[in-house]
């Protein structure tokens, strides 16, 4: 932006409201840029995504190899409750049915992570964008170029004013990037769309590892009911399920990290925003959603809402409803 | 409860964890013949070559989704017949209005358990 472009000289009378505007346009601009540059949000792009990206792509790693592990057990204990006879092998495909279907954890982790990561992404990008319109995009703080006056020509009152008008329509596209980095996909807090999808990992860890470890408190009862080996082999296999369940901590964990860069993130965001003279809540304007949103969303993966958090979304019984109206 | 042995059923899902657990459902439950594709494009591929009894498929894939397979399905004339389950997390009703209108035969929302697979297998394929 040029907001340090040279201006001066003699003035004709006719140029002087206009250049006294556009002078107190520049120093609010460089107030401006002097808070910003204090607020560092070139750090979001540089810093805390990477970092947060980095923290979710070990979740997906830890929840896959731990699936991985428990369908392996899984498996395994297929063959020995084939093996063995009636009522234990009744008794343990039940229990191995309640282990595969508690294992969909690592599908929801990935759908979830999915969305976060396309909403970094997308923070990302408006930030570089204001960023770079602020004279922020990296580097050092720009020093103001050297200022030749020259004697105004009589046709830069005109100019003056188109330049005000580029420098208003900037501040204007500034903030409304900021605006929009605050919105979700539904016009909701976007931000808050994204803690909810973390904390929603962490619920789904939590209840996945409680249902795979209440089914192993019940193959150890079924072991004790098996003679011999094969009662040993069920229970070395409960063991490693047991080991797989650690994923559970280690989710929570990194998942715990990832909210706490969010918030700082939000922080940023807000300061941002405060400097800007933006409020989101009364400056946000809700999207208009039309048919052709709806079958555009519907086809397109990037758009695609993932599992619904806590008290969203329609229930097994109500989508059976619903597919059952002519 | 027997399952017609000719019954072959498509799972199709980009996640290999859903695969293996959707295939281990279905084999408890007493299906034998099994294929997998892990999108939208793999599956069409399957199906040209060889029918299928019901199709299983998730919603969320690339590049072809489970909404666009079934578009895909419904529009051939050879495959249009073929049942076709979404199993999917999109639970918002625009989607499920959508692949209703697209032609599904019933929606499962994740997480599920063994017993609504059967359910709806058994609603799509008669009582088994």
């Amino acid at each position: 932006m040029a907001v340090n472009a040279p201006l001066g000289g003699p003035a004709t009378p006719e140029a002087l409201p206009t250049i006294a505007e556009i002078t107190r346009l520049i120093d609010h601009l460089q107030q401006v840029q002097a808070e910003v540059r204090n607020i560092r949000p070139q750090d979001i792009g540089a810093s805390q995504i990477p970092r947060a990206n980095d923290q979710l792509g070990t979740v997906l790693q830890t929840n896959e190899v731990a699936a991985g592990n428990i369908l392996d057990s899984c498996e395994l204990l297929q063959t020995l409750a084939n093996e063995a006879p009636e009522p234990a092998r009744g008794r343990l495909l039940g229990i191995i049915a309640q282990l595969f279907e508690a294992c969909d954890f690592q599908d929801l982790t990935g759908q979830r992570i999915r969305l976060v990561r396309l909403a970094f992404g997308n923070i990302e990008r408006k930030i570089a964008d204001v960023s770079a319109a602020l004279g922020l995009a990296g580097g050092p703080p720009r020093k103001p170029p050297q200022t030749t006056w020259q004697p105004l020509a009589p046709s830069a009152g005109s100019l003056l004013a188109a330049e005000l008008e580029r420098l208003g329509a900037c501040m204007q596209r500034i903030r409304s990037e900021i605006l929009s980095i605050g919105a979700g996909a539904e016009g909701g807090p976007m931000l808050r769309e994204m803690n909810d999808q973390l904390l929603a990992v962490i619920d789904n860890a939590t209840s996945s590892a409680n249902r795979i470890l209440n089914a192993c408190d019940k193959l150890e009862e079924v072991a004790k009911l098996m003679p011999g080996t094969r009662g040993r082999r069920v229970s070395a296999v409960v063991a490693r399920i047991y080991e797989a369940c650690s994923f559970q901590d280690l989710t929570s964990q990194t998942i715990a990290k990832v909210v706490s860069l969010l918030a700082e993130i939000e922080t940023k965001i807000d300061h941002l925003a405060l400097a800007l003279g933006v409020h989101p809540a009364q400056d946000a304007v809700p999207r208009e959603v039309t048919a052709s949103d709806l079958i555009e969303k519907a086809n397109d993966v990037s758009l695609l809402k993932g599992p619904p958090v806590a008290g969203q979304g329609m229930d097994q019984s109500e989508i059976d409803r619903l597919m059952k109206q002519g | 409860m027997v399952v017609p042995a000719n019954t072959s059923v498509l799972v199709v899902d980009d996640s290999k964890t859903m695969i293996r657990i959707v295939c281990n459902l279905l084999r408890q439950i007493g299906f034998a013949m099994i294929d997998e594709a892990a999108d939208g494009g793999g599956a069409l591929g399957l199906m040209q070559t060889k029918s299928y009894g019901v199709v299983i498929s998730d919603w969320n894939m690339e590049p072809m989704t489970g909404l666009a397979l079934l578009q895909n399905v419904r529009a051939n004339e050879r495959l249009k017949k073929t049942p076709f389950i979404m199993v999917t997390a999109e639970s918002a009703i625009d989607n499920v209005i959508a692949a209703k209108k697209a032609g599904v035969n019933d929606y499962i929302i994740k997480p599920f358990n063994a017993e609504t697979l059967k359910a709806k297998l058994v609603n799509v394929l008669g009582q088994f």
